[in-house]
């Protein structure tokens, strides 16, 4: 028998139970010591053996073989070797199950790496898929018949793991997930989001294992079978442990009974873990007996996207947040070419806060690396939202890049009618699980005047999604908005697209909104009404700015109005600070910058500096107002009179300030060329993800007018080399808060002192002292966030 | 025999977070500390802190260096544990330097320092409670003195502590940044 002949079975398909608990009790009787229980392998076979064969002879379709830690990171402390540790197990597996005459399957065990993932932890994806392709290719070569990959926390570990076993072997993968009580992996990941990525991604089967008991697991086990069409597993513990004891609630019928009900509810492959033994697989193969076989289960097609700890389900109309795109943003521009990502997470942030549910990200700049400014960008932003993200690229290579690395399942923006961005890009989105979303346009008609004309190339589109195995709950249309001012029945005809596509072929649609008002005044009026318009013709996903209040507005009153908001409660929730925002407001009506700057208002400090830049020039607002401010609160904190927290919240108000006189300035120019005093680079050396202290450093730097491109944590020394290189960098700030990573920076300044020989380096971080600072070549040593303003001043002199 | 639990906090010392940043009092930032405060529990409720512990009736062979061996001498028992907020708080440490500043950020470091220590107690008060006719030794990590840093690395695998509650180390920090691993031994007096 194979896997695939395994699946077709219309019985209940059989796991084994627990590994580790077995081993330990069957060594401790023999007084076996060994620190991991692949090392059994070799020392005593024979236990392995008999745990095997104990599931074997209970029922188990098929057994895992011991190698559940069998990966390099794991076995190389203790000088065991991966390819002799997976032979060795496969072969103890296959001997005992052999003599039993059975047909039953031998799978590789495998689970996480054990080292959290970037930007959790510092593990690049690019290394645990070279871990698990080396893993997994040597069990294809000693004959597993299929990888079982589980306890998984992270989800984007599991898509490397898939990728691994889909570009490398032949083996089948089955993958499960770990859950804890709150319904989430440990990493946050939500089951749903799990199922569709998975699914997407072509795992052979997917579900949950370890955790909690089978009574607990219910929640969870229903998300995942919600969310995938595959076989679900379902391997719970006996229970839960007694916390003083450590023995589990269930006995062996109990178990069975509790665990024997998810087959009735979908789900196919029915096992144990932690606490169970082969007289809870035989228990539970008697239980299954009596249920009766279940058909494979309807599967609700379901409109969705996800990062790992967030779904978003497209039944209501959901806000697209726009912000994400150099075009006419000089000061997005600059942070794209001087790869400072901090300015599209701060950009992402604030849209999410305002009501963006899905982010588009468009890295598309002339003379940029858009492949790696996207896989970039994509890391980045998902490392501080949870909103779902639409890749906004029409360059297959940047889409395969960037897929790759998405962690979930995301929307990618976009194809056309034409068969040539058709049939490259579709191929990458079907491999990588993502939606897609399809423009009505083509080479040979351009934008189509009628609706009529969209609605067959839309058709056109979901006829190519269908021949590349994409569902079409997974293909979202954009119906595309033209500027009324130049041609005011186009306005109808997008409208009546909208209502046609979603009517006759049953399709999500989407819409950049703003476009319409295009070269007239009062966009935002403009803007809102037409949106309004859109919603009630069936538009989903409105591409837009998500601070425009009243377009915000629209679509928070549409959803009410139209019976998608629940008793409004997400309408109250958006609008139930409105009235601390008017008081501020009104309070405010008099302040100076200087009192809004020393008592860190930043609403007022802002408005007050709007108002100011209508009639004083920005340079005296700089150098009168602001600095002077800043010079006193700096000085109140180096005399004890402030508390750091209160020297950086000054800051930040300063900092919102020159954000609005930059913005100005900027907005006269399109070059995007930076405003500030001077430009400096600031980073937190390799190997290090402590990033306060120079955020700390930042918005001191900022408040003053310095211009900061912010290269981020565990920072490779030739990335912050190459920025330095490339945007004549005088000054250079980089941090490091441990021992551990002070060789980092010195390999750091090393190479921009090879590279840059003219450019200053300030070195700061707990473990620095001055001695030790100029030990390793730096050109001053900060004590704290105001001596970098001091060394500043004196190299931008 | 490994334990593994979860750890309930309805509030946050913030006492102890005016202490981590040299404060004496909230001063004007009363309102910040609140906000913060809010941010960490609503974190903290949806993915409560995870504990794993270990109890030895003899050292574990792990221990090097004199100081730990002698102040871990005639214990009857030992404990040795770790405990983690979360990938949530490193997170939220990050997002709020973008959405509120870097203040809320260093506010919010800051609490979460004081609430990963109120697990920490919350543990060493559980094994108080078992052992109480005993003198309690005070918390002990590797890194202090002649028990060396890299010895993390045993303590963790010893409690399989990726695997049970989500806690790894690069070999120079542990992840999620707010852990603590620690060691205490019960000395009967």
């Amino acid at each position: 028998m194979n896997v695939n002949a395994l699946l077709q079975k219309n019985t209940p398909i059989i796991a084994d139970g627990a590994m580790g608990t077995l081993l330990q009790k069957a060594c401790a009787e023999r007084k076996i010591a060994y620190t991991l229980p692949e090392q059994l392998n070799f020392i005593a076979p024979e236990i392995v053996m008999a745990v095997h064969e104990g599931y074997a002879r209970a029922g188990s379709d098929f057994v895992a073989a011991n190698t559940f830690g069998a990966n390099s990171y794991k076995l190389s402390p203790l000088g065991m070797d991966l390819e002799q540790t997976i032979k060795a197990a496969l072969e103890i597996a296959r001997n005992a199950v052999f003599p039993l005459n059975k047909d039953i399957l031998v799978a590789l065990d495998c689970t996480t790496l054990g080292q959290l993932m970037a930007p959790l932890g510092t593990m690049t994806f690019e290394a645990a898929y070279d871990e698990y392709k080396r893993i997994f290719t040597i069990a294809e070569r000693f004959g597993a018949d299929f990888i079982l990959l589980a306890t998984m926390t992270d989800l984007l570990e599991v898509k490397a793991a898939i990728l691994a076993a889909k570009e490398n072997t032949y083996l089948p993968i089955f993958v499960t997930m770990t859950f804890e009580p709150n319904g989430r992996t440990f990493t946050g990941c939500l089951p749903e989001a799990f199922a569709m990525t998975a699914t997407g991604l072509g795992a052979d089967a997917i579900g949950v294992n370890c955790s909690l008991g089978p009574v607990e697991l219910r929640a969870v086990v229903e998300k995942i079978l919600a969310f995938t069409h595959l076989p679900v597993i379902v391997k719970p513990n006996a229970g839960l442990p007694d916390p003083a004891t450590g023995i589990f609630s269930l006995n062996e019928a109990d178990f069975a009974r509790d665990t024997a009900l998810f087959y009735e509810r979908g789900a196919r492959i029915l096992g144990g873990c932690c606490g169970t033994s082969p007289a809870y697989i035989s228990a539970l193969v008697d239980e299954l007996s009596q249920k009766k076989a279940v058909y494979p289960v309807e599967h609700k097609r379901v409109s969705a996207i996800c990062s790992a700890e967030n779904v978003v389900v497209i039944d209501a109309p959901r806000i697209i947040g726009e912000r994400i795109n150099p075009t006419g943003k000089p000061l997005m521009k600059a942070a794209l070419r001087e790869g400072d990502m901090s300015f599209l997470q701060k950009q992402a942030v604030e849209q999410f806060n305002d009501g963006a549910e899905i982010l588009d990200v468009n890295v598309g700049l002339p003379g940029i690396d858009e492949v790696a400014a996207m896989v970039s960008a994509i890391r980045h932003i998902q490392q501080v939202t949870p909103a779902p993200l639409q890749i906004d690229s029409v360059n297959s290579a940047v889409l395969s890049a960037s897929l790759r690395v998405y962690n979930g399942k995301p929307l990618v923006n976009s194809v056309n009618g034409d068969d040539k961005s058709l049939f490259t890009i579709l191929p990458i989105v079907k491999k990588y699980g993502a939606a897609v979303l399809g423009l009505t346009l083509d080479e040979e008609h351009g934008v189509p005047k009628t609706a009529e004309e969209r609605l067959s190339i839309a058709e056109k589109i979901l006829s190519a999604c269908r021949k590349h195995g994409i569902p079409d709950e997974d293909v979202y249309i954009d119906c595309l908005t033209l500027t009324v001012a130049s041609d005011q029945e186009s306005a109808r005809e997008t409208l009546k697209a909208v209502r046609l596509i979603k009517e006759m072929l049953g399709l999500k649609t989407v819409l950049g909104v703003s476009n319409i008002s295009f070269g007239l005044p009062n966009r935002e009026l403009l803007n809102s009404t037409f949106l309004t318009l859109a919603l009630q013709s069936g538009l989903d996903l409105p591409i837009m700015n998500p601070s425009s209040a009243a377009m915000t507005g629209a679509v928070r009153g549409y959803r009410v109005l139209a019976g998608f908001d629940d008793k409004a409660g997400e309408y109250i929730a958006g609008y139930s600070g409105a009235e601390s925002i008017a008081k501020t407001a009104v309070l405010g009506s008099n302040m100076t910058l200087e009192y809004a700057l020393e008592n860190a208002l930043t609403t007022d400090a802002v408005r007050v500096t709007r108002e100011l830049l209508r009639t004083a020039a920005p340079v005296d607002i700089i150098d009168n107002q602001l600095v002077p401010s800043l010079d006193r609160t700096g000085a109140a904190y180096e005399n004890g009179r402030l508390y750091l927290p209160q020297l950086i919240a000054r800051a930040d108000t300063a900092s919102a300030c020159f954000a609005v006189i930059k913005e100005k300035i900027a907005a006269g120019s399109d070059s995007g060329e930076s405003v500030g005093k001077g430009d400096i680079v600031l980073a937190t050396v390799k190997g290090d993800i402590h990033d306060i202290g120079k955020n700390i450093v930042k918005a001191l730097l900022e408040s003053y007018g310095y211009h900061v491109i912010d290269l981020g944590r565990d920072c490779p020394a030739e990335t912050i080399a190459e920025a330095v290189r490339k945007h004549d960098i005088r000054l250079v700030g980089l941090s490091a808060l441990m021992t551990t990573t002070l060789s980092a920076m010195e390999a750091a300044i090393r190479l921009l002192k090879t590279q840059s020989p003219n450019c200053r380096i300030m070195v700061g971080g707990a473990v620095l002292t001055e001695s030790y600072a100029r030990s390793i070549g730096a050109d001053w040593y900060s004590k704290n966030a105001n001596g970098a303003v001091e060394y500043a001043r004196k190299v931008f002199l | 025999m490994i334990i593994r639990g979860y750890a309930s906090l309805t509030e946050l010392r913030t006492d102890e977070a005016l202490r981590f940043l040299r404060m004496k009092d909230f001063a004007d930032m009363n309102a910040v500390f609140e906000r913060c405060s809010d941010r960490v529990l609503a974190v903290l409720r949806q993915s409560p802190p995870r504990y794993v512990y270990r109890e030895y009736s003899e050292i574990p062979a792990f221990f090097t260096g004199n100081a730990i061996l002698k102040r871990v001498e005639h214990c009857e028992r030992i404990l040795v544990f770790a405990a983690t907020l979360g990938s949530g708080i490193d997170r939220l440490i990050q997002t709020s330097n973008f959405s509120d500043g870097a203040a809320d950020s260093v506010v919010i470091d800051a609490l979460a320092g004081a609430a990963i220590e109120q697990v920490c107690d919350f543990i060493c008060e559980m094994f108080c409670a078992n052992y109480k006719n005993h003198e309690i030794t005070k918390r002990f990590s590797p890194g202090y003195v002649d028990f060396p840093l890299e010895k993390n690395l045993d303590l963790l695998r010893e409690l399989d502590t990726a695997r049970k509650i989500g806690l790894s180390s690069t070999g120079a920090m542990m992840i999620p940044g707010k852990s603590v691993t620690a060691i205490v031994g019960a000395k009967k007096l």
